[in-house]
């Protein structure tokens, strides 16, 4: 049997032995029909002609050698009409071994019925490695996710134990220097009176100093105010000192009953903050606090040189990579634009509940 | 010409392996073109080959994902990701091939 394919820019008649130019059906005929005939017969990637059926009526060796499997050959069997409108993936159950090839496929008229001319390519290789990409990604993300919890946690311990130890000891040092310094004033000693003041003062520094420790390593605002007094908190420890003019567009109460949600939301809108301060040589910034249907939006913008195409499409900082693994694992999302005034406009959503 | 309707019931089944990428896709489609053109007057069943393998035979799966309209008949099979919309309707007699 001779078969006629006719596509949009070339056309082809072939059988198994031999294939040939059809004459008047072709804008050029340089090519003469031995040339067709070996480069569809060399062709790494299998070529079809599957009829209005379903059923192929062409097959190049590469093709039946796909499915090579089977007893039959290829031609004459029902593989199916191909319907993609770009490449797809085809997992072939023919065979031994795991093999996935990439259809693509055009419609074209052969014998004046509609047919499909379609190419397959072994992409079985190319499967395996995506594949384990995907998982090494995944194993990357779980890494990420367990060093951010793994942070907290310290963060929040060594918090913790300068509250309730180091600057519970200092305040009974205070006290017990209260009591010696009553002591040595009755007993009018300048010189020892003067060295317990000082004493007190530099203890008066430690316990500020430790103070603001364990109150940047863990906001006790952000558990006992919720998130909106936090970020209020965060840009007077952070924003004012750096000597951004800061406004808030928006600040609603967002309750987040849930702990480890709203720190995520918090370390985020930290991270933006940090970023906007450091990089963006912004001299304002606008801050938006919002509850959006069972979201919680933080907005931050500012008004300074933009984040470039390069930036956006770049993987980012590794504080940035991390809040964003941390927010995707509790399905909120940050998303990181240029607004209208040219500079950056960071957005975090994440859920309520 | 008019699309025709559908007078009576399609039996399709989906042979895919695993819920792949392209499996969604095409039972995502295959929905879609169930609910607009269908009337919703179609019966799907998804065979997973991993599960069944056995099952490939009896219709002749040569690859995955195809859909097999088994009625009414004649039966027929499409190969893809069923996205391109025109392709299916030709392939379940819904449309004349041009």
């Amino acid at each position: 049997m001779t078969i006629c394919v006719t596509g949009a820019h070339s056309a082809f008649c072939c059988n198994h032995e031999q294939t040939s130019v059809c004459e008047g059906n072709v804008e050029s005929s340089e090519i003469n029909s031995d040339v067709l005939a070996g480069l569809i017969a060399r062709s790494v990637d299998g070529l079809l002609l599957i009829d209005a059926d379903g059923i192929v009526r062409f097959a190049n060796p590469a093709a039946e050698a796909f499915f090579s499997g089977e007893a039959a050959p290829l031609v004459g069997r029902q593989l199916g009409i191909p319907s993609a409108v770009e490449a797809t993936e085809l997992f072939l159950t023919q065979g031994q071994d795991i093999q996935y090839v990439e259809l693509r496929s055009r419609e074209i008229t052969w014998q004046g019925r509609p047919a499909s001319l379609a190419s397959l390519r072994d992409v079985t290789e190319r499967k395996r490695y995506q594949t384990e990409l995907e998982r090494s990604r995944e194993e990357l993300r779980n890494l990420t996710a367990h060093l951010a919890l793994v942070r907290e946690e310290e963060r929040s311990a060594v918090a913790s134990e300068l509250h309730d130890d180091f600057s519970q000891a200092l305040a009974v040092l205070n006290m017990d220097i209260g009591v010696l310094w009553k002591c040595c004033a009755q007993e009018s000693m300048p010189d020892s009176t003067a060295a317990l003041e000082r004493i007190q003062a530099l203890i008066d520094r430690m316990v500020e100093r430790v103070r603001l420790l364990y109150t940047s390593l863990r906001p006790p605002v952000l558990d006992e105010l919720g998130l909106s007094a936090a970020i209020e908190w965060q840009v007077d420890q952070s924003v004012v000192p750096a000597g951004v003019e800061c406004h808030f567009s928006r600040l609603d109460e967002v309750e987040m009953p849930n702990p480890e949600r709203r720190l995520v939301a918090f370390r985020a809108f930290q991270e933006a903050l940090d970023n906007t301060i450091r990089h963006s040589g912004a001299t304002r910034i606008e801050i938006g606090v919002e509850r959006y249907d069972d979201y919680a939006v933080v907005q931050v913008s500012d008004n300074g040189r933009g984040i470039t195409d390069d930036e956006m499409s770049s993987s980012g900082s590794m504080g940035l990579a991390g809040i964003r693994e941390q927010l995707r694992r509790c399905h909120g999302s940050v998303s990181i634009s240029r607004n209208d005034k040219g500079g950056t406009l960071m957005r975090i959503s994440i859920p309520i509940h | 010409m008019e699309e025709e309707t559908a007078a009576e019931k399609f039996i399709l089944r989906l042979y895919v392996a695993g819920m792949t990428a392209t499996a969604r896709r095409a039972l995502a489609n295959l929905h879609e073109i169930c609910d607009q053109h269908l009337e919703g007057q179609c019966s799907i069943e998804v065979i997973d080959l991993l599960e069944q393998p056995s099952l490939a035979e009896g219709d002749q799966i040569l690859a995955v994902p195809t859909l097999v309209k088994e009625l009414p008949e004649p039966v027929r099979k499409i190969i893809g990701d069923l996205s391109n919309t025109e392709r299916v309707l030709v392939g379940l007699d819904l449309r004349p091939s041009r």
